[in-house]
């Protein structure tokens, strides 16, 4: 069996990483697919600059950078939540995760209002190569987003409990990995839509 | 129990996904031909290459009585696990009966399609065009294929599981990702039509991984359980 039993003191499974051994393979997955399809957006985008800088031109970098900080915030209360949860249960725990499921839900929120503000101004997933890549990546990352705060709103109830095991943490950190996977993959979106030139 | 039957079945995996991809190979579809072109270039590509696209049709519809034994053999091994859930092995049973009619239905689209192509050239794309969406549009049935096996395998908490518990997180990763060719339906070209990285590669590749993986992992499985008989 892969490193289930984490090590005495509960920190670092015997093998000398945290979560399971096959989390990763779904955060590896991921990320190929992800890079697929960044590669290909950067290869369209060589193709044909000015139409695809035009499209840049459009968006709000302000929010970009709005989203940005609200999922560093969100992965920020997960690492806490965790180291906290390593010394043993509190209600600290679950509280910090709820608030990184709500720094999950805000970004989907303003994310819809982004979408419903670029429709009627005529910039539709069929209406430009760019705006095409902006509503596919942006919407399956919001997709990520979604699963996410299903996630932590998973630990938010297995936190609550009045003692936490050796699974538990292990839970912890499985959660904590897909989070931060879900944050990592929109810090190489937004620079790629947003900002590059 | 009867486990030299469902060691049978296990091996009807990899002789499925290895006689489907021969097949595919065959029929000159990686990417299919482009949904940009008119309907005489589509029609002129059947009848240039018919006879190969015909044969490889038949090597994947004989490939295709593999696919209910290879699925039996999931849902059998299922039941072998710890804290078996009857709810998902009936949930993925009804959708890989779901699944043998889709693969029927695109079969037979596929060899009506090389049938008289020239006659009607709309004709013979509109059963390009359906044969394809067939094949790459339905994702979430991928999704739901994949899901209720990755749910089994990781409530399988016991020391040797039947699948190993990476095989768990891979499936949730085939379920999230598989329906990404939902987008084909808005495009002729570029990365999320039928012949681009997304439309194509993406939502075939990650489908063709799942059935590949499983493959290969049941007739090992096959052969602890019968151990254990």
């Amino acid at each position: 069996m892969d490193g289930v039993s984490p090590h005495p003191d509960g920190t670092r499974t015997p093998d000398g990483y945290p979560a399971e051994t096959g989390i990763w393979v779904f955060v590896l997955g991921e990320m190929c697919i992800f890079s697929l399809l960044f590669f290909s957006f950067c290869h369209d985008f060589a193709a044909s600059r000015e139409p695809f800088l035009q499209g840049q031109g459009t968006l709000d970098r302000a929010l970009g950078v709005g989203y940005t900080l609200l999922l560093l915030i969100g992965s920020l209360c997960v690492v806490v939540a965790l180291h906290v949860a390593r010394s043993g249960a509190s209600r600290t725990v679950p509280r910090l995760y709820l608030a990184a499921a709500g720094t999950g839900i805000l970004f989907a929120a303003l994310k819809l209002m982004e979408y419903s503000a670029k429709v009627p101004q005529g910039f539709t997933p069929v209406s430009t190569p760019f705006f095409t890549y902006y509503y596919l990546l942006t919407g399956l990352h919001m997709a990520h987003v979604l699963v996410g705060v299903g996630v932590l709103l998973y630990l938010y109830r297995r936190s609550r409990r009045a003692h936490y095991g050796a699974s538990d943490i292990k839970v912890f950190e499985n959660g904590g990995v897909v989070w931060h996977m879900v944050d990592s993959l929109w810090l190489i979106i937004f620079p790629l839509l947003y900002l590059i030139h | 129990m009867n486990t030299a039957h469902l060691k049978l079945c296990a091996w009807t995996g990899p002789a499925f996904v290895l006689l489907f991809l021969i097949g595919y190979v065959l029929i000159l579809a990686m990417p299919p031909v482009s949904p940009e072109l008119g309907a005489d270039a589509v029609a002129q590509f059947y009848f240039d290459n018919r006879t190969q696209i015909r044969f490889g049709v038949i090597v994947m519809m004989l490939a295709a009585m593999f696919f209910a034994p290879f699925m039996a053999a999931v849902v059998v091994l299922m039941s072998r696990m710890g804290n078996a859930s009857p709810a998902l092995m009936l949930t993925f049973a009804i959708v890989c009966g779901g699944v043998v009619m889709g693969l029927y239905i695109l079969l037979i689209s596929l060899a009506a399609a090389t049938y008289r192509p020239l006659d009607f050239p709309e004709i013979t794309r509109a059963f390009h065009d359906f044969a394809f969406m067939l094949l790459l549009w339905p994702g979430s049935i991928v999704t739901i294929l994949a899901l209720p096996v990755a749910i089994a395998t990781l409530a399988d908490t016991r020391t040797t599981p039947v699948f190993p518990r990476w095989y768990g997180f891979f499936g949730y990763w085939v379920a999230l990702l598989a329906p990404a060719g939902a987008l084909i339906v808005f495009f002729k070209s570029g990365p999320f039509s039928m012949t681009g990285i997304l439309g194509f590669w993406i939502s075939l590749g990650i489908f063709f991984l799942w059935l590949a993986v499983t493959a290969a992992l049941i007739p090992g499985a096959a052969q602890r359980e019968s151990r254990q008989a």
